[in-house]
């Protein structure tokens, strides 16, 4: 199970890159296009559809990597003795909340299918297609938590444990972000 | 229930929801669906989704990954070991000498990377060694560097600036444009600070000790030309309105690759480094405004912004004063969250006020921008305060110390822009007019 999961998530991460790739292709071939007075209609809206299906086929692996920011603040001031009960809190919560979110996201997509709605702009396609990738990369994103829900609940330190750090400690690169 | 129970029963659970260790993006949408659940019978399932999906599927955002990859890129070639060597022969003639590149170079560096943390500890790691082995004031050095990485996010491109264009939906372009004046004003007044103190106290400021004829300045420092022409260029472009904010991302990440290219820094490992990096900071920012949309719209249900806006309207309040208070909570809040949290969390609430109060949204990003960076060098708990602790080993208070003249700066910096507002309005406005 183990190597499934993180083969997932490495994809997840590739997925998400390779939108924004494709993102910033689109705009540079938008931008060379217009140099030699061609037009190429929608653009634009593709270009953000791609941003979306980056933005959320990426979160599970920005997960794993300690990406999602928080506040340790206070949480690593704590006693040690309450370290593991307050992380299994943390990710029962994210795990619940993004749980509902991914369950949304879905019925949101089986709408816009079901009540066939079209995105507006130049070139019309069918709503679902941009969407879906959405609810795909919420739902990565749940299984991200629940997995280190599950982990924590073993006893194991969480997936992104590795990259926070707290700025008093001293330790450590601060990303540049 | 009125707005103001509900108000604070929704400010604990933000509370405790952050304080406990929730991840941000959660924590906005637990409080988000506590308000609409609480207070209203819309169906809040359906509206996150559909916040969600509108926000990260906005034109406007395509700029933020782009910027953010181009930071990445830059990051990973020779900029920063080349910052000392290229400004340093430049300055030894200015009163304060060598102090100065710290103002430069964050304002370089921090211009491509948009986080003034990531700023303070590249520069700092080259300069402060550099600076002490030759004996410059230490409070000084760190003083001028903690606060020189704030400046950075005034000049375009600025990856704070895009947060906030995009969470209270005002043109990112007109936003860039409108930090160039401020963000060349505080570094006017930091470079005369310490001009100023440099002549005062002669004693606090060794020899030079740098002879270089103008042909081995220009070879020292040739490398962080191009890196200073892609600034101008996208600033360029965006001000002549040749590109879009998107567009010219596109051909910063364009000029970034063929800078590292050039440099020979570009590997397969390095474009790839850069590549996964961005990804995961856009995918936490895209994540963080998703859940702030929700919030918005969420608290639009409460009732709380209409509120408030009305108590600004009816109060006939003084917009200086709204912006002392307001000054006041973003100064608390950033003791212990960083600029871009605080700029998603609070826009909701306070932009229907600042609509209110009559104040222009592109002044209002460009003062919140300085006070959101005001607040990460202010004791005791300013953000890059600690980071500069674990690099220089000094204790919090001798480096808070050396940040005080710059921190007034700042203050000072803000008094103008309130005085004149032409300050941040002015160039946007020609753009406008153009």
């Amino acid at each position: 199970m183990r190597p499934i999961l993180e083969q997932f998530y490495r994809l997840s991460g590739a997925a998400g890159a390779l939108c924004f790739v494709l993102m910033g292709l689109l705009i540079v071939a938008q931008i060379v296009s217009r140099l030699l007075g061609v037009y190429i209609p929608s653009s634009d809206d593709i270009a953000a559809m791609f941003l979306a299906a980056g933005s959320f086929l990426a979160l599970a692996y920005t997960l794993r990597h300690g990406g999602h920011i928080r506040v340790t603040l206070l949480l690593h001031r704590l006693p040690v003795s309450l370290h593991h009960p307050a992380e299994l809190l943390c990710l029962a919560t994210a795990t619940f909340v993004t749980g509902w979110l991914a369950y949304e996201s879905v019925w949101s997509v089986y709408y816009s299918w079901f009540l066939n709605d079209y995105t507006i702009g130049a070139w019309p396609i069918p709503k679902w297609i941009p969407q879906v990738w959405m609810a795909v990369g919420l739902v990565a994103l749940f299984i991200a938590f629940l997995d280190d829900l599950v982990m924590a609940l073993r006893g194991r330190a969480p997936s992104y444990a590795a990259y926070e750090h707290d700025p008093r400690s001293g330790a450590g690169e601060v990303p540049n972000e | 229930m009125d707005p103001v129970t509900v108000g604070i029963v929704l400010t604990v659970v933000l509370l405790v929801a952050l304080a406990a260790g929730i991840w941000v993006a959660v924590s906005l949408v637990i409080v988000g669906a506590v308000g609409m659940m609480m207070f209203s019978s819309a169906p809040v399932g359906s509206i996150a989704a559909t916040k969600f999906w509108e926000l990260s599927s906005s034109i406007a955002l395509t700029a933020l990954p782009l910027f953010i990859w181009m930071g990445e890129i830059l990051f990973r070639t020779q900029l920063s070991a080349n910052m000392f060597s290229g400004l340093a022969p430049w300055l030894t003639r200015l009163p304060g000498r060598l102090m100065h590149t710290n103002v430069l170079g964050c304002g370089i560096f921090a211009a491509v990377s948009g986080s003034s943390t990531a700023t303070c500890v590249t520069i700092g790691r080259m300069s402060l060694p550099e600076l002490k082995k030759r004996g410059y004031d230490e409070k000084m050095s760190i003083g001028s560097l903690a606060s020189a990485g704030a400046l950075g996010l005034m000049i375009p491109p600025s990856i704070i600036m895009i947060v906030y264009g995009v969470a209270a939906e005002v043109s990112i372009a007109r936003l860039f444009i409108a930090g160039i004046l401020p963000g060349l004003l505080m570094m006017f007044l930091f470079m005369g600070y310490i001009a100023i103190m440099s002549v005062l106290q002669p004693s606090r400021t060794p020899a030079s000790d740098i002879a270089m004829s103008f042909v081995d300045k220009v070879r020292n420092s040739w490398q962080l030309l191009p890196v200073v022409i892609l600034i101008l260029g996208v600033i360029g472009s965006i001000y002549g309105g040749l590109a879009t904010a998107t567009e010219s991302a596109a051909v910063g990440v364009v000029g970034a690759l063929l800078i590292a290219a050039g440099s020979r820094t570009l590997t397969w490992a390095s474009f790839t480094e850069s590549l996964m990096a961005a990804t995961r900071t856009s995918c936490m920012l895209a994540l963080i405004l998703s859940a702030s949309a929700f919030l918005s719209t969420a608290m639009g249900f409460t009732g709380i912004p209409r509120f408030l806006a009305t108590t600004v309207s009816d109060m006939q309040l003084d917009p200086a004063m709204l912006l002392v208070v307001l000054t006041l909570l973003f100064i608390v809040l950033g003791c212990f969250l960083d600029g871009v949290s605080v700029i998603v969390l609070t826009t909701s609430v306070v932009m229907p006020m600042i609509a209110a109060a009559g104040i222009d949204p592109i002044w209002f990003g460009i003062y919140l921008v300085i006070v959101v960076e005001m607040s990460v060098i202010t004791p005791p708990v300013g953000f890059n305060l600690y980071v500069l602790q674990s690099l220089t080993g000094r204790d919090i208070f001798f480096i808070a110390a050396g940040c005080l003249p710059f921190f007034l700066l700042m203050v000072l910096t803000v008094v103008i822009l309130i005085l004149v507002p032409e300050v941040a309005t002015f160039l946007p406005d020609q753009m406008y007019s153009n």
